[in-house]
This record gives structure tokens, sequence and C-alpha cells, in this order.
């Protein structure tokens, strides 16, 4: 089974700063999204694509970035360009034809998510789980959300080998895939076994934490918190305010 | 001491919302070995749902779209509200004793799918014009090309494919809650709700 994690450590600015800041710029780009023509979005995506290579994480995001993002183009260029019927239709070759229109709306909604998708895949492949669960305790965020919200990142890699191993497990004592009814039963194999597994580990999890304490205090005091700087606080302040500013400037003005 | 946390959940709600939301993104790894027409995507949602209430089954929906949305996609963080409705649809059915027989959990299922249609269409036809490069846009395709309207294309498709999908992991969900010792359950009081 494949590994969810693309994070790759590393030693540049971007790996470096804060990964409050990184997400602030995140929500810069969404705001972004409001106001960009497409042409804008399709040029931010190449740019970020290329700023990966720059950080020498080129190849795990250009892959990422591949496998989610063609379908989804392929889709909606063919949907919008030459299926939804339109008044501006121009017939292409055979029984095809297409829709000037259709192709122009396709390329905001391709644009649109590209930029997004390059934007989150740089996050990720340059923020570590646990340095975002450290960054969320320091912003003094209660430790149940923070909690909620990294240690999901922190199980997937585990989680998917334990779903390897019953896989494996269940298809030595002889578990097959051929034919539906035997699909039907396999799905029964694959996830009562995890899921149980995943609930003893649950209640083995909350225990654990109760005995540390984990609630109680309202917020938790970090060891070895993420670099911060003076300037990083002003730059997550600005790029916060400037997204609700883009926010509130494109519903102005629709 | 210092005062503690507020609480919304109990810490042992907290663990449990945390693992559900890995079952929900590692089962749709499960289904890509099984090869079933369905995502396989929310049965820690349901079940957290039917364990805990309905408040924390919408969490575990949220934030696993949130989280996936970060790791996987930005289309999954988009359907986030869908995901919301499942857990809490799936917990509002099972405080209404709707988790106790297995025809009762497939029932569940096909209402979960219709709730989530009203919630997906309007993301899917205004965020995305329709499609997310997935394999139900051939049948959105297909409805249009045949004179369906976009509205009714995307809604048919949305329930369509989700009606089997929830039905399934209703009964996983049902089937397991039958078959957990009482070590594990113990603690959720709801559900006392799903007990035959």
């Amino acid at each position: 089974m494949r590994s969810w994690s693309i994070h790759r450590p590393g030693s540049s600015a971007l790996h470096r700063a804060n990964p409050l800041t990184k997400l602030a710029a995140l929500l810069l780009l969404a705001a972004l999204l409001f106001v960009l023509p497409w042409p804008g979005a399709w040029a931010g995506t190449l740019l970020l694509l290329t700023a990966a290579f720059g950080l020498h994480i080129g190849g795990v995001v250009l892959r990422r970035y591949l496998v989610l993002a063609t379908p989804f183009l392929i889709a909606v260029f063919i949907f919008h360009g030459l299926i939804v019927d339109r008044p501006d239709r121009m017939p292409l070759a055979a029984f095809l034809s297409y829709s000037q229109e259709g192709l122009t709306y396709a390329a905001v909604l391709g644009g649109r998510i590209s930029l997004m998708l390059a934007g989150s895949l740089l996050f990720v492949a340059t923020t570590h789980p646990a340095a975002l669960l450290r960054s969320l305790d320091v912003a003094r965020m209660p430790p149940g959300l923070s909690f909620l919200l990294a240690s999901p990142l922190l199980l997937i890699d585990e989680f998917t080998k334990r779903a390897g191993a019953i896989r494996d497990a269940q298809q030595a004592r002889g578990m097959r895939v051929n034919t539906f009814s035997d699909r039907l039963r396999a799905l029964r194999l694959l996830t009562l076994p995890l899921v149980t597994l995943a609930l003893a580990d649950a209640q083995e999890r909350s225990g654990v934490l109760n005995a540390r304490a984990f609630r109680a205090f309202p917020r938790r005091a970090v060891l070895s918190p993420p670099p911060d700087t003076a300037l990083e606080r002003r730059l997550r302040h600005a790029l916060v305010a400037a997204s609700v500013l883009l926010v509130g400037c494109a519903l102005w003005l629709r | 001491m210092a005062s503690s946390t507020t609480r919304l959940f109990e810490t042992r709600v907290l663990s449990l919302i945390a693992v559900a939301i890995v079952i929900n993104i590692v089962g749709n790894q499960i289904n890509d070995l099984v090869r079933l027409p369905i995502f396989l995507d929310s049965i820690g949602t349901v079940l957290v749902g039917v364990l805990a209430g309905p408040l924390a089954g919408g969490v575990t929906g949220l934030l696993t779209n949130l989280i996936l949305g970060l790791i996987v996609s930005p289309v999954a963080a988009a359907f986030a509200p869908v995901a919301i409705v499942i857990g809490v649809v799936a917990g509002l059915m099972a405080r209404a004793g709707w988790f106790r027989t297995w025809w009762q959990a497939a029932v569940t299922g096909v209402v979960i799918a219709a709730a989530l249609t009203l919630v997906a269409v309007p993301i899917r036809i205004y965020m995305f014009g329709g499609v997310t490069g997935s394999g139900a846009d051939f049948i959105v395709g297909y409805l249009s090309s045949v004179g369906q309207t976009l509205f009714s294309s995307v809604a048919l498709t949305v329930f369509g494919t989700n009606v089997a999908d929830k039905v399934i992991t209703a009964l996983i969900v049902w089937a397991l809650v039958r078959q957990l010792p009482q070590r594990l359950t113990a603690g959720y009081g709801h559900l006392q709700y799903s007990r035959a």
C-alpha cells in the first residue's frame, strides 16, 4: 500500500518557516482565487511547481500534482468544452463539437484547483506533521483541537502498514477477490480487523493521554517550539489581513 | 492546578475521532484491493456517529476532509460539509434507534445518501462545474449528453454513486458494533441507542 506522506526534510527558507506562516500563505492563496483571472491562476501554478524544484522537492511535488490534477483537468475540459450544451458550439470533427465559452470556464476551474493543489503540496512537502502540532500548541490552541488536527497525520502511515499486514494475512488464509461475492466477503475480512484494532488503539491512546494529564491545563508548554520570529509573526498577520481584504473586495465588487 | 480545559469531548472520544479519521483515509486504500465501485471513505465517520453521537460524527467528517484536502487534494476540503452531514445524520439515525438491525442500518445508509446529495450537489456544480475527476464524471457526462440538465445529472449521479457505498458502510458499522467486545465499547454512552 502507498505511503501518504510526501514530506521531505530540508533546510530551505520554506522548510524553516513556521508552519503557521505557511498556513497563512495558503489562506492568501485561497483568497487570491477570488480575484485572479484564469491565466494568473495557471501562471501561479507554474511558479509554485518551479519553486518546488528550486527547493529540491520538485520530483515528489510534481508527481503528486500530476496524479491528482490530471483526472480532474481531463474531466473538466471534456465535460465543459465538448459535452455541455452551450449557445456558441462549433463543429470540431465527425460528431464532436466544442464551445469556446465552455473551454474558458474549464480553464477557470482547472486553474483554481491547480493553484490550490500546488500550494497545498508545497506546504505538505516542507512541513512535518509534528512541527505543525508543536506550532499549534505554541499558538495556544486547546490541546484537544491540536491533537485532532495533527495526530491523524502522524498515524496514517502506521495504519496503512497495518492494513497491508491484514491484507497479506487474509490472502495467506485464502481470501480471494475474483467474483463480486468474493469481494464483498473480502471487504468484511479486511475492514473488521482493521477497525477493531483501531478501537483498541484509541482506548490505549486515551489511557496514555489521561495518564499524562493531557488536558489538565488549558494550554500546553512546548519543549522545542518551531522557530518563529517577530518578523514572521507580523508577516502572518499581514497575510491574514490581506486574505480578508481580498475576499471582501472580491465580494464587494461582484 | 489551573482549571481544566473546557471540554466538548472526553479524551476517549478525542482518541476515537483521531483513529476514525485515519480509518476513513485508509478505508479508501482497502477498496483499491477489493475493487468494488464504492468509496469506503466514511466508515470511521459513521462509526463515531454511532458510538459517540452526531456532533462527534460531524467533527470526524469535517476533519477527515480538511486533512485530505491538505495531503491529497483540495477538492476533498471543498466537500467537508458533505462529510459533516454524513456524521451528523449517522449519529441522529443511531440515536433514533435505526442501527439496531441490519435492515435498519441499510435504510440508514439510504437516508445518509439522500441527505448528503442535498449538500454535495450545489458544491459540485458551483465550485467544480459538475465534475471532480472521479469515475462518476462519466455518468454526469452521459446524463448531460442525453438531455438531462446539469443539476439533475449531478443529483442523480451523486445519489446513485453514494447509495451503495453508504448502505455497505452502514452495514459494516452495524456488523462491527455487534461484534465489538464490551471492553472496547464501555464508555461510549451513545451506543445504547444501537443495541438490539
